[in-house]
């Protein structure tokens, strides 16, 4: 075992390659895809909660201005 | 706080751990990019009861072993699908790649490695930082969070087992 470890302790340290840096780096700054998709997926859905409110008050609004154009007298019960 | 001159300050540290575990380049790089992505994230939690170096030790043998770990399942998956025996075995001799090893002792330092490999994670660990890191038993003690004659005794240990797997690894 003494010769085992002598072995062992011949190994030599090294010096850790540049580009290392550059990768941690560009790593920490990197944004994942599914946090992209998942913005555009709620952005996409504020959108069309927006349009479908938007559209079902104009259908609100054009139901009550048809009654105000309705003759006066249609509204009274005979 | 400056993360390229923390960077530059304990870089070869890491890697040079990180090689000792992995004994291969490619592995390292990956793992040593891991361990500071992580202290990037936890140097501002980092408390100063312990030395900032024993604190980066830790991080980098926990990183270490994970991905010896992760390696390890991959390679199993991989065998169950495609590879035969013979080609497993003579991967591990591909794999090996640690640059700090000189030539006439690459083969002899390969066959303990295997038989390190297949250590327990705290036997492993142990004989990686007294005999290759060449760390006091103090030192050791605060990395791996044991008593000094806790260290002794794991050491021994780890020592018998090794001595086993070598005699093993001789007969064949």
């Amino acid at each position: 075992m003494k010769d085992t470890f002598e072995i062992l302790s011949s190994i030599n340290r090294v010096s850790a390659p540049d580009n290392i840096y550059e990768r941690i780096i560009t790593k920490n700054n990197y944004i994942s895809s599914s946090i992209i998709y998942s913005l555009v997926m709620t952005i996409f859905l504020l959108i069309s909660l927006n349009l479908f409110v938007y559209n079902q008050s104009n259908n609100n609004n054009f139901s009550a201005n048809s009654i105000i154009k309705l003759p006066i007298t249609a509204l009274y019960y005979e | 706080m400056d993360f390229k001159a923390f960077y530059f300050k304990y870089k070869d540290l890491v890697y040079n751990v990180a090689l000792n575990y992995s004994a291969n380049i490619e592995d390292a790089q990956e793992i040593t990019q891991d361990v500071f992505l992580t202290l990037l994230k936890k140097i501002d939690h980092f408390r100063s009861e312990s030395k900032m170096e024993t604190w980066i030790y830790k991080i980098t043998i926990n990183k270490s072993l994970d991905y010896l770990r992760f390696k390890k399942r991959k390679k199993r998956k991989f065998l169950f699908n495609n590879l035969s025996i013979e080609r497993a075995s003579n991967n591990d001799l591909i794999n090996f790649n640690h640059p700090g090893v000189q030539l006439e002792s690459k083969e002899k330092i390969n066959e303990i490695y295997k038989c390190i490999n297949k250590l327990p994670d705290s036997y492993k660990t142990v004989i990686i930082l007294l005999k290759i890191e060449n760390r006091t038993y103090k030192e050791v003690s605060s990395i791996m969070g044991l008593s000094v004659k806790a260290i002794e005794s794991l050491f021994n240990r780890a020592k018998n087992t090794l001595e086993i797997f070598l005699k093993k690894e001789n007969e064949y």
